[in-house]
C-alpha cells in the first residue's frame, strides 16, 4: 500500500494562511490503514486546526470528509459540492488523491496534508516498511520472493555490496541488508545456486528514471474522458 | 483560582472508576474542577477528544484507565497513552502547553494515589497561563 505520515499542524496552518472555508478531505484507503489520512486523522486534524483558529481569531470555517478512494474520479465526485464551497482543499490522501482533486477542481487550491512516503506494508501495530520501489519490472522471483531493489539501499543485483556486516546494512545498522535476507531464503528454499546466476543489468527506463509513466489498457477502454482542464488518455 | 479551573477527565469505568470510588468512600473528595465521562475503557479516547476537550474550554484532560497489564480489553490504556502522546506533541507544536494533556493509570486499590496525582494535574494546572479557550465551555 501507499504508506504517508502527517504533515506537522503548524505547517499545514501556515500553508492555510488567509484561507476561510477549508474542507479536510482524507481518503479511506492506504492512508487510512497507515493512519495518516483517513476518518481519524481528518478529525485530528481539523480540531487542531480549529484550535489555532479560535486562538488567533482565524475565522477558519472547518468542513471534514472522508472518500472511499481520493485517487479515483467517481469517488471525488460525491464531494462535488464540498469542494466547490471551500476556499481551500487539504487533502490526506496520499499525492494521488491530492493531485486528483487538482486536477478536477483547477480553478481550486489544493494543499498536501501528508507526506506521501514510500510503497510498504504493515509490519506491526505502528510499523510500516517499504518493499517496492514500482520500477517496472519486477524480478522478485530471482531472489527469493525478496525485492532487492527496494530493499537494499543500492539496489544491488547482484549480491551484496562490501559494506554488509552481521545481516546488517552499511547505511543503516538497524536496517536487515537484503541480501543476506535474499541468501537465507534460498538456502531455506534450497535454491542457494540462483545465488550464482548472474542476473542482467536493469532496464531502468521501465521505472521513473525513464519519465512520467502511464499504462493505456485498450481492451478496457470504453471511450477518451474529457472535459475542460482535466487530463485525458489518448 | 483552583476552583475556576476545569478538568476533563475521561475514566475507564473499571479499575480508574473503583479507585475513584474507594478514595470517596475513604472520606476524600474529588477536586471541584473535575468532571468525570466515564468509558467501557480508555482505548476509547481518540485524539480528536483530547483535542476538542481543550478547545470546549477545559484547563486540561485527563485520560485515568487501568494498569496497562489490568487492561480488561487488552490494550486500552496503551493505545490511550499513545493517543496522550500524540496530542501532546500536537499541542507543543501549536504552541499550547503539552502538560494540558496527562494519563494515569492506577489500580483499583489506588484512591489515594490516584487523588494525589489529580491534586498535583489541578495544581500544576492553576500555575500556567490561562487557557486562551476559557469560557468555551457550553
Ligand atoms: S549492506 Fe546490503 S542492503 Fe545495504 S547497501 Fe549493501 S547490499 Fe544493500
Amino acid at each position: 500500500m501507499i504508506i504517508g505520515e502527517r504533515k506537522k499542524v503548524s505547517e499545514i496552518a501556515e500553508m492555510l494562511a488567509g484561507k476561510k472555508k477549508i474542507l479536510v478531505s482524507g481518503c479511506r484507503t492506504c492512508v487510512a490503514i497507515c493512519m495518516a489520512g483517513g476518518e481519524k486523522e481528518v478529525s485530528e486534524l481539523s480540531s487542531a486546526l480549529m484550535l489555532i483558529s479560535d486562538r488567533d481569531g482565524l475565522g477558519w470555517k472547518m468542513e471534514e470528509n472522508v472518500v472511499e478512494r481520493q485517487c479515483e474520479k467517481e469517488w471525488v465526485r460525491e464531494i462535488d459540492d464540498k469542494i466547490r464551497n471551500a476556499d481551500a482543499i487539504v487533502s490526506l490522501a496520499c499525492g494521488l488523491g491530492a493531485q486528483t482533486v487538482a486536477d478536477m477542481y483547477p480553478e481550486k487550491e489544493v494543499y498536501p496534508g501528508l507526506n506521501t512516503t514510500f510503497l510498504g506494508v504493515p509490519e506491526e501495530q505502528g510499523v510500516w516498511s517499504e518493499k517496492c520501489l514500482a520500477c517496472g519490472e519486477c524480478i522478485i522471483h530471482t531472489t527469493g520472493g525478496i525485492c532487492p531493489v527496494s530493499r537494499c539501499a543500492k539496489s544491488m543485483r547482484n549480491g551484496p555490496c562490501g559494506g554488509s556486516s552481521n545481516g546488517k546494512c552499511e547505511v543503516d545498522p538497524d536496517t536487515d541488508c537484503a541480501w543476506v535476507a535474499i541468501y537465507d531464503r534460498l538456502k531455506l528454499q534450497g535454491r542457494l545456486d540462483m545465488m550464482t546466476d548472474v542476473i542482467e543489468p536493469k532496464d531502468w527506463s521501465k521505472s521513473h528514471s525513464g519519465g512520467r509513466r502511464k499504462i493505456v489498457r485498450k481492451d478496457l477502454l470504453i471511450q477518451p474522458t474529457d472535459s475542460s482542464g482535466k487530463e485525458v488518455v489518448e | 483560582m483552583s476552583s475556576k479551573l476545569k478538568i476533563l477527565a475521561y475514566v475507564c469505568e473499571n479499575h480508574a472508576v473503583s479507585a475513584i470510588r474507594a478514595a470517596c468512600s475513604s472520606g476524600e473528595s474529588l477536586p471541584d474542577s473535575i468532571q468525570i465521562v466515564e468509558l467501557p475503557c480508555t482505548g476509547r479516547v481518540e485524539t480528536v477528544h483530547l483535542l476538542e476537550a481543550i478547545r470546549g474550554g477545559a484547563d486540561g484532560v485527563v485520560v485515568i484507565g487501568c494498569l496497562e497489564e489490568n487492561c480488561y480489553h487488552d490494550a486500552g490504556p496503551k493505545l490511550a497513552r499513545g493517543r496522550v502522546e500524540r496530542i501532546k506533541e500536537v499541542l507543543q507544536d501549536i504552541s499550547i502547553e503539552p502538560e494540558r494533556v496527562e494519563m494515569i493509570n492506577v489500580a483499583s486499590v489506588s484512591g489515594a494515589r490516584i487523588m494525589l496525582r489529580l491534586r498535583e494535574f489541578e495544581k500544576k494546572l492553576a500555575e500556567m497561563p490561562a487557557s486562551p479557550f476559557k469560557g468555551a465551555i457550553k
